[in-house]
Order: C-alpha cells, then sequence, then structure tokens
C-alpha cells in the first residue's frame, strides 16, 4: 500500500495519484534543462549532460542543492509536479514574461527587475511590536501543502511543522525576499551582537563551530515574522522581557538585522540540509546534560526550533535579543537567576566575563574553555562538508549577458558547476542506428570538403564546347552507323544475315512450331502488346510473324490491352495482307483491365466486337468455330514491355495451360522471357528483336525482309556503341582528373 | 456512418470479392465458376471507366495549369488540342465509315512517327551515356571498381554478342552471350519473378484479411 504523504489515504500499489486528495505518490522525475532527459529526482546533475538539474543561487555554500527543481520547472521543490505552483503577481507585474519562457525563469528575471529596483518601504522597516506583514507571496507559500520531506519531518520530530515547504528559502531568496549578497554579508559581520544565543561567547563555550554560527545570514528577514509568543515562553525568559520593555531606540535602527527569530529560522534551515539520522549525529545530542535541564532551548534541538518558528508574535524577538544583549536598555540577568548549567553557558556579560568584541570586528579564535559536564564533540564529515568557503562566498558571480538567462545573476554558477564532480567513467553512449551514423558520416565528409572554387567563365565556356562537341561526335557516329549500310557503304554487305547465332536460332525454332501446328484449318491468336515507341523493333517482328501465317492460311484473331494497339494491328494488316485475305482476319480491339482484361479475353474471346465495323466477333468468318483462347491453334505475344509478357504467361498458363504460347520480344525483354522459355516451358518459342526478326522471315517463301535490311545497320551500331562505351572509358578513366 | 461507407464497406467488397473469384479458381465447379467470370467482367468494366476517368483528369490538371498561366503553362495547351484533336478524329473514323481514312491518315503519319521517333532517341541517349559511363562516379575502392567493369564488360559482351558478327570472334562473342544470357541474367531474373510471385501473393491475402486496405480511406 502506498499511503499519501499529504492526507494519509492508503492507496494501491502503483497508484501515482491519491484516490482522495489527488496529491502525487510518487516523486516526480527531473527534467534536465539543456537535453531534455528525465532523471530520478534525487539527482543534482544530469545523467546525460551532466547539467545541473538544481538552480544554484547566490549565497549557497559549496553549491549543494537546497531542493530538487520539479520536472516542468515550474513548481516549487518538494512539491508534486501535478500540483499548481502559487501565482506570483510582483514578479509578473514587473518582467512580463517572454514568449516560451518557463515559468520559474519569468519570475526570476522578474526578481532581478526588482533587485534594481528600490524597495517599498514596508519591506525594509517594520515597526516594533508589529509583526511584519507578509507579502502576498508569502501568504501563498505558506497555503502550499506540506510536502513529503517535511511530512517525513514531522512524523519523526512529532512536532507540527509549520505550513511552509522548503521551497520557501530558496523561493525567497530568487525571488529578492531574502537579503541581496551585501546584506549577508553586512549581517554576517553584525550576527553575533543582534542574535542572542549564537553570541560568540557562548557558542564558543559550548563548543559550536564557527562556521555554523555562520548558516545564520542565509535566513531570509522574512521569517522574523515567526515570532516567540510572550505566553509560550518559559519562566525564566518571561522575566528577563518583562524587564527588557520598553525596548531601546536601538532596536528600531537595526530592524534589518537578523534577530533571535532569525537565528531560529536559519537553524532551521541547516536542520533541513541535515540528512534524516540528524538527531542521532547532530553535535547537540552528545552532550551530557542533565534531564531536567532540557527544557531550556539549546540551540542544537530542532523540537524547540520549530516550537519556535510557529510563534507568530513579534515582541518576543526584541525580548529575546535584549537577553543576551546588554547595554542596549536591558539589564542583564542575576547570576542567581539563572540555573547553574546556564550560568555557565551565560554571555561573559552575565557571568562577569569581559564583554565581547564589537560586532564588526572578527572574532578571534579563543579556544572554547571546558565545561564540566560537556563533552567536546566530533564533527562528523558530512557536516564538515556543509561549512562554506569563504573564498568561493567572495566570488560575485556576472550577470548573464545572453540566452534564456540574460539579466539574471548567479543562477548558474559557474565554479560549482564546474567542480562538481561528474558522472563516474565515461558518458553513456549515444543509441544511433547505423543509418544515422552513416548518414553523420557523410555530412561530416561533406562539411569537410574544400569550398570548390568557381570555375572562370572561359573555362566553363569551353567546357559547354567540348560537351557539345561529345555530343555530336556520338550523334554523328551512331547516324552512320545506321546509314552507311543502307546505302550499300558497309564492307559485309550481304554477310550479315546469313550468320547465325543463338537470338536466330531460337527464332528458327519458333518457326518450326507454327509450321508445325498451325494450318488452313486453325485460328491463332496475336496479341500485339506495343505501342508507337517500340514500333521500329516490333513491326519487324509482327510483320514476319503475320507473314507466315498468311503464308499458311490460318486465320488470325487480333487483340490488344493497349490502346494503341488496334490500330498499329490494323495498320500492319493492311500492309502484309493481300486484300482477298483480309476476311480471314478479326480484330477485336482494345481489352482494357490489363490482367483481369486479359483473363476476361481469353474466355469470352466471341463475346467481343470487330474493332473497325463494330459487328459482333461471332458473326465473323475468322472467329467461326472460336469462343475462347482453347479454341485456337497457338498464341503469339507480341511484347514490348516485360510486364506484358509476364501479365499474358501468368493468365494463359493458368487458365489454359495447354495451349501454345509463343513470344516476339524486344531485346530490352529477352531476360524476362528466358525463364519462361528455358525454366519452366511455358513458352513454346520467342522471336528476339530485329535478329531474330531477320531470322524468321528468312525462313518465308516471299525472302527476306526490312528485317534483314535493317538487321546490317543494327550490327554496325552495335559495333558503334561498344566502341564508343571502350573510347569513353578509356577517356575518362586516364584521361584528365580536372572535372 | 462515414466509417461504414468509407472504410468498412469498401474493404468488405474488396475482400468478398477477392474471396469469391479465388474460390472459382480452386473449386471451378458451374456456380463458383459463373460468379468468378461475372465479377472479372465488372472488374473490365469498371477498369474501363477508370480509364474514362483518368483522361478527365489529365484535362482538369492541364485546364486549370492553363488558366492559370502556371510555369509551362503553352505545352498543357498543345497537349489539350493535341489530345482533343486525336480523340474527336478517332472517334469520328470509329462511329463514321467516311471519316475512317482520316483517322487512318492521322494515326499513320502524326501519332506514329512521333513516337517512333521519340522512341528512335532512346539509342542516343544510351550510346551518349554509355559514353560518359566511367567519368559519372570514379570507383572508389576495390568493390566499386569490380562493379563497374563488370557493368561495362556486360555492356560489351551483350552488344557485341547480339550483333551477327562474322568469323570465330562473332561467334566467340555470340557464345558469350548467350552464356551471360543463361547463366547470371537468367538466374537474377528468376529471383525477381519468384519476388513479384510472393509479393503479389503476400499482397492479396493482406487485402483478403483486412490488413491491407489500398480500396478505402485509412
Amino acid at each position: 500500500m502506498l499511503y499519501c504523504p499529504k492526507c494519509g489515504t492508503a492507496n494501491r500499489e502503483g497508484s501515482r495519484f491519491c484516490n482522495v486528495c489527488a496529491a502525487a505518490l510518487v516523486p516526480a522525475e527531473l527534467q534536465c534543462p539543456m537535453c531534455g532527459a528525465s532523471n530520478p529526482p534525487d539527482e543534482t546533475v544530469c545523467t546525460r549532460c551532466s547539467a545541473r538539474l538544481v538552480p544554484l543561487v547566490p549565497g549557497e555554500g559549496e553549491g549543494e542543492p537546497r531542493a530538487a527543481v520539479p520536472q516542468d520547472l515550474g513548481a516549487p521543490p518538494g512539491e508534486p509536479a501535478g500540483e499548481p505552483w502559487p501565482e506570483q503577481d510582483a514578479p509578473e507585474a514587473a518582467a512580463p514574461s517572454a514568449p516560451g519562457e518557463a515559468d520559474w525563469l519569468s519570475e526570476l528575471r522578474a526578481t532581478v527587475v526588482e533587485e534594481e529596483e528600490p524597495p517599498a518601504a514596508a519591506e525594509v522597516w517594520q515597526p516594533e511590536g508589529v509583526a511584519p506583514t507578509p507579502s502576498s507571496t508569502e501568504e501563498q507559500v505558506t497555503e502550499v501543502e506540506i510536502p513529503p520531506w517535511m511530512a517525513g519531518l514531522e512524523e519523526e520530530t512529532g512536532t507540527a511543522v509549520a505550513g511552509r515547504p522548503e521551497a520557501l528559502d530558496w523561493l525567497e531568496e530568487v525571488r529578492g525576499k531574502a537579503p541581496s549578497r551585501e546584506e549577508e554579508q553586512a549581517e554576517e559581520t553584525a550576527w553575533p551582537a543582534d542574535s542572542a544565543p549564537s553570541a560568540p561567547g557562548w557558542a564558543e563555550e559550548v563548543g559550536v563551530p564557527e562556521w555554523f554560527q555562520n548558516l545564520g545570514p542565509e535566513t531570509p528577514p522574512a521569517e522574523a515574522a515567526a515570532a516567540t509568543p510572550e505566553q509560550e515562553l518559559p519562566d525564566w525568559l518571561r522575566d528577563l522581557t518583562a524587564e527588557a520593555l520598553p525596548p531601546s531606540p536601538a532596536a528600531h535602527d537595526r530592524s534589518d538585522q537578523p534577530s533571535a527569530p532569525d537565528r531560529i529560522g536559519w537553524q532551521q534551515a541547516a536542520d533541513e540540509a541535515l540528512p534524516a539520522p540528524l538527531d542521532d549525529e547532530t553535535p547537540g545530542d552528545s552532550l551530557s546534560l542533565p534531564a531536567a535541564d532540557r527544557a531550556v532551548p539549546t540551540v542544537m534541538r530542532p523540537e524547540e526550533e520549530e516550537r519556535e518558528t510557529e510563534r507568530p508574535s513579534a515582541p518576543a524577538p526584541a525580548a529575546a535579543a535584549s537577553v543576551f544583549a546588554p547595554g542596549e536598555g536591558v539589564s542583564p540577568p542575576e547570576p542567581g537567576e539563572l540555573p547553574d548549567w546556564l550560568s555557565g553557558l551565560a554571555p561573559p556579560e552575565v557571568t562577569g566575563a569581559p564583554a565581547p568584541p564589537s560586532q564588526l570586528e572578527p572574532l578571534p579564535e579563543v579556544p572554547a574553555p571546558p565545561v564540566e559536564g560537556l563533552a567536546r564533540a566530533e564533527i562528523p564529515d558530512w557536516l564538515e562538508a556543509l561549512r562554506p568557503r569563504a573564498d568561493a562566498e567572495a566570488v560575485e558571480e556576472p550577470a548573464e549577458t545572453s540566452g534564456l538567462l540574460q539579466g539574471l545573476r548567479g543562477t548558474l554558477l559557474a565554479s560549482p558547476a564546474v567542480s562538481t564532480p561528474g558522472p563516474s567513467g565515461a558518458p553513456p553512449a549515444i543509441a544511433a542506428s547505423a543509418a544515422s551514423v552513416a548518414r553523420a558520416e557523410l555530412l561530416q565528409e561533406l562539411l569537410s570538403r574544400p569550398a570548390a572554387p568557381a570555375r572562370p567563365a572561359k573555362r566553363e565556356a569551353r567546357r559547354r564546347v567540348g560537351w557539345t562537341i561529345q555530343r555530336l561526335m556520338v550523334g554523328l557516329l551512331l547516324i552512320a552507323a545506321i546509314v552507311l549500310p543502307m546505302v550499300g557503304v558497309w564492307p559485309l554487305g550481304g554477310q550479315i544475315p546469313q550468320i547465325r547465332t543463338p537470338v536466330a536460332d531460337e527464332a528458327v525454332a519458333a518457326f518450326a512450331v507454327v509450321e508445325a501446328q498451325v494450318d488452313a484449318q486453325s485460328a491463332v491468336l496475336v496479341a500485339f502488346e506495343y505501342d508507337a515507341t517500340e514500333a521500329d523493333e516490333m513491326d519487324r517482328i509482327a510483320t514476319a510473324l503475320l507473314r507466315h501465317l498468311i503464308e499458311r492460311g490460318a486465320r488470325i484473331i487480333l487483340v490488344s490491352t493497349r490502346p494503341e494497339g488496334p490500330a498499329l494491328a490494323e495498320r500492319l494488316t493492311a500492309q502484309v495482307t493481300p486484300p482477298t485475305e483480309l476476311g480471314r482476319i478479326a480484330n477485336l480491339g482494345y481489352q482494357p483491365g490489363q490482367a483481369t482484361g486479359v483473363q476476361d479475353l481469353l474466355v469470352n474471346l466471341s463475346a467481343r466486337y470487330e474493332y473497325s465495323s463494330g459487328a459482333p466477333a461471332a458473326g465473323l468468318d475468322a472467329m467461326q468455330g472460336i469462343a475462347s483462347a482453347g479454341d485456337v491453334a497457338a498464341i503469339w505475344v507480341l511484347c514490348g514491355q516485360a510486364s506484358d509478357l509476364r501479365t499474358w504467361v501468368e493468365q494463359t498458363s493458368s487458365r489454359y495451360p495447354e495451349a501454345t504460347l509463343l513470344a516476339g520480344v524486344s531485346a530490352r525483354a529477352e531476360p524476362v522471357a528466358r525463364p519462361y522459355l528455358e525454366g519452366t516451358d511455358q513458352l513454346a518459342g520467342t522471336v528476339t528483336g530485329l535478329a531474330g526478326a531477320a531470322a524468321y522471315e528468312a525462313g518465308l517463301a516471299g525472302g527476306a525482309g526490312l528485317a534483314s535490311f535493317f538487321l546490317e545497320s543494327l550490327a554496325l551500331a552495335h559495333l558503334a556503341v561498344a566502341g564508343i562505351i571502350i573510347a569513353g572509358a578509356v577517356v575518362f578513366a586516364f584521361g584528365s582528373r580536372n572535372r | 456512418m462515414d466509417r461504414l461507407t468509407k472504410r468498412i464497406l469498401p474493404t468488405a467488397v474488396a475482400s468478398a470479392v477477392a474471396l469469391l473469384t479465388l474460390i472459382g479458381y480452386l473449386v471451378p465447379l458451374d456456380p463458383l465458376v459463373s460468379i468468378r467470370d461475372h465479377l472479372i467482367r465488372w472488374a473490365v468494366i469498371i477498369a474501363s471507366f477508370a480509364l474514362v476517368l483518368g483522361l478527365l483528369n489529365l484535362f482538369r490538371v492541364h485546364s486549370s495549369r492553363l488558366l492559370g498561366r502556371q510555369k509551362g503553362w503553352p505545352y498543357s495547351l498543345a497537349l489539350l488540342l493535341a489530345a482533343l484533336a486525336s480523340f474527336g478524329i478517332t472517334a469520328a473514323g470509329l462511329l463514321l465509315e467516311p471519316m475512317r481514312p482520316l483517322s487512318a491518315l492521322w494515326f499513320n503519319s502524326v501519332l506514329y512517327p512521333l513516337q517512333a521517333s521519340a522512341g528512335g532517341l532512346v539509342a542516343f541517349v544510351l550510346g551518349l551515356a554509355a559514353f560518359r559511363l566511367v567519368r559519372s562516379r570514379r570507383p572508389n575502392g576495390l568493390s566499386e571498381t569490380l562493379l563497374l567493369l563488370t557493368f561495362v564488360l556486360s555492356a560489351l559482351i551483350v552488344l557485341l554478342g547480339t550483333a551477327p558478327l562474322p568469323g570465330p570472334v562473332g561467334d566467340l562473342l555470340a557464345s558469350l552471350r548467350q552464356l551471360w544470357m543463361r547463366v547470371p541474367a537468367l538466374a537474377g531474373m528468376r529471383g525477381l519473378l519468384i519476388g513479384v510471385g510472393l509479393g503479389t501473393l503476400v499482397m492479396g491475402l493482406r487485402v483478403v484479411f483486412w490488413l491491407d486496405r489500398p480500396h478505402s480511406e485509412p
């Protein structure tokens, strides 16, 4: 069970907020203001970038954080992150926050503005006998709920802690409610004479170290309002108070100096800085005082100090201050009025000892006389670590001149941050993917490259001329390779078509298939799956095939899944087919739908309409006895692109696996046709490119056609392109590197 | 309601049609085959409308570009005029018998030469690219050098092996080309086809099981 630190309600394990009061049950994580990483609430520096998680304020000894900064930096330390921070009216009115600036930063900036302005009279002087009027900030802060750490302290001590969170100390210092650095130094020098219990003589007698006495200036003067009511004072102190009235005018003059409640306040602040086992380790507990004497307020008893802070009235501080301040209108108590043990601890004035040194004079290092019944306590290490260093306090941090912290002074102390030991070992590695690393390396490489000098205009112009010459040379060479064989200027004229290549052999094999399966009684389905951009090559194949089918006397059914296909088919049939044979050809036009269209075409072949006349295909002579692709002797697919060939092979093989499928493909689509030809036998034969068309038409009765005529140009153009590649490789690989 | 009409209903229709068509192939019984063929026919009709929609969208885009005088608007004007002329002449040739010679003339004398010329430019572009092959990127390291050499060697083998050349050199080049096409090229292409087949299968299953909804809004 998780118990709410606010109301004590038991909540289930894993709950984040109290079911009754909605207070946070788990401490909020600290978000780094620099890198945004989340850190445990007890961390003071970021585990990723080592940035300070807790802002350092001037006057804070050794950079030790007083409290953790909440996650959103807008709530006081110790407060749950989800609870709202009391609104501050004065800072906001003094310095409006910049857009996008954090609330706490705006408040800090406003505080700096307030410090530069003359303070109000009510903040400087308070009439004696009247408790200082708490500012609106104090009133609102008082209403803040007790944080968990204070609740725990309350449980340990059994004493109700004033409803003032730990954040008040640092907040007041940041907001300028606390005395400035100069005021604090002045207070340090004036401390012993005005704060009676911390009189140097008494403190030295009891063995209180000097650094512990110097913790007093950190107490904000606003806590002077927490005065001790007279009715709650002990008898011996009440008597002294009665003698102290009326107060001397000197008390008014030093109204801005710390008084007895101030000392109590700084003791409370020191106690807050102590770890939890304070009661067991504090030197005060090592005092071997009699049990009856423990009723007298001692320096090291937190219960009394907390009780003192709860006393609100103001006259008591003046009276209390006058107890150990002789010569200021208060008569020193008689030795007989004090207990024995207190007589030994009393200031020298009381016991007749020499007067203490002046307030402004540094205290001499006088060894504390041994006191009977008191054992000098040893300062533990953790307490020694809290000892402020004089040189660190003397350093005045400069104000920030730029950035978000512009105008703020000492918010981010450089020296404590530098002196703060970082995380042990190497910093945590940044998780980055290989791609990110590669991109980063590429970017670094690009950035590290020297900037290319601008080319001179003359050189640029010469470069453009060079490229133009290269283009012209390549173009002229190709044109010459194509045209020269056509005009008969070719030493190998007449020999090329007779050369047998593997491509030619495949075409001859396809020719043999047609010869074997197609006769005058059969029908052949021919698909025109190319457009005019591929017509230079594909038309040669289609022409050779149509000639062959007409020679065989077969009926020809033309289809296409391309919009231009029917027009191309009609154009070619008009060129190669005698007018008397046109009745044997049925152009069924365009079939949309790509793969789906091919499937529908194969199944419902007779349900089409003739391309030119629009007549139903079932009534055409070429379509007699043909209902589907299963009724034709062979299927020829003329594909300029590989995707069309794949579609036809897949759809035909799945629906009519026994059909004879042949393909006339461009040289570009040959690699796709080869697996179907040699691997699965889904293709009965192929005619590839111009070389295949030339080999195919070489077997026709009419002899060689345009394919053979263009084949010589093709061969010479291939040689020219190969020469261009070699020349380019030689020129650019071994030529000038200045590109 | 929007969720039903824009997400659930289109996805359900696509999945149901896919399942019915698939079952028609797996179980070739009469009702299932008839349903499958009807669904395929509907798909062809829808594809025809998609073609018309694409044509209308082309007109809309270039009309707005022309009316807004955006960059390159003269090209849009030429495209619209050419498209309207081709559409009108072809439609007239299909619908009216006297206009058929004009339609054939338009295709054979205008469209076909233009497209064939554009296709012929590919040879010149490829030739120039071959000339600049090494210049475009200097090989960095042994691996890139080997890749570049492989590419250049492949191009030379296929080019010289395809062109019928006389003599023993021609025979050698043709044999090299055939070996190159039957071993490495065939293996690579077969791998690609297997990958395409697997991808198609997975895509179909994802549509059937509603994992992909290409026909509906996300």
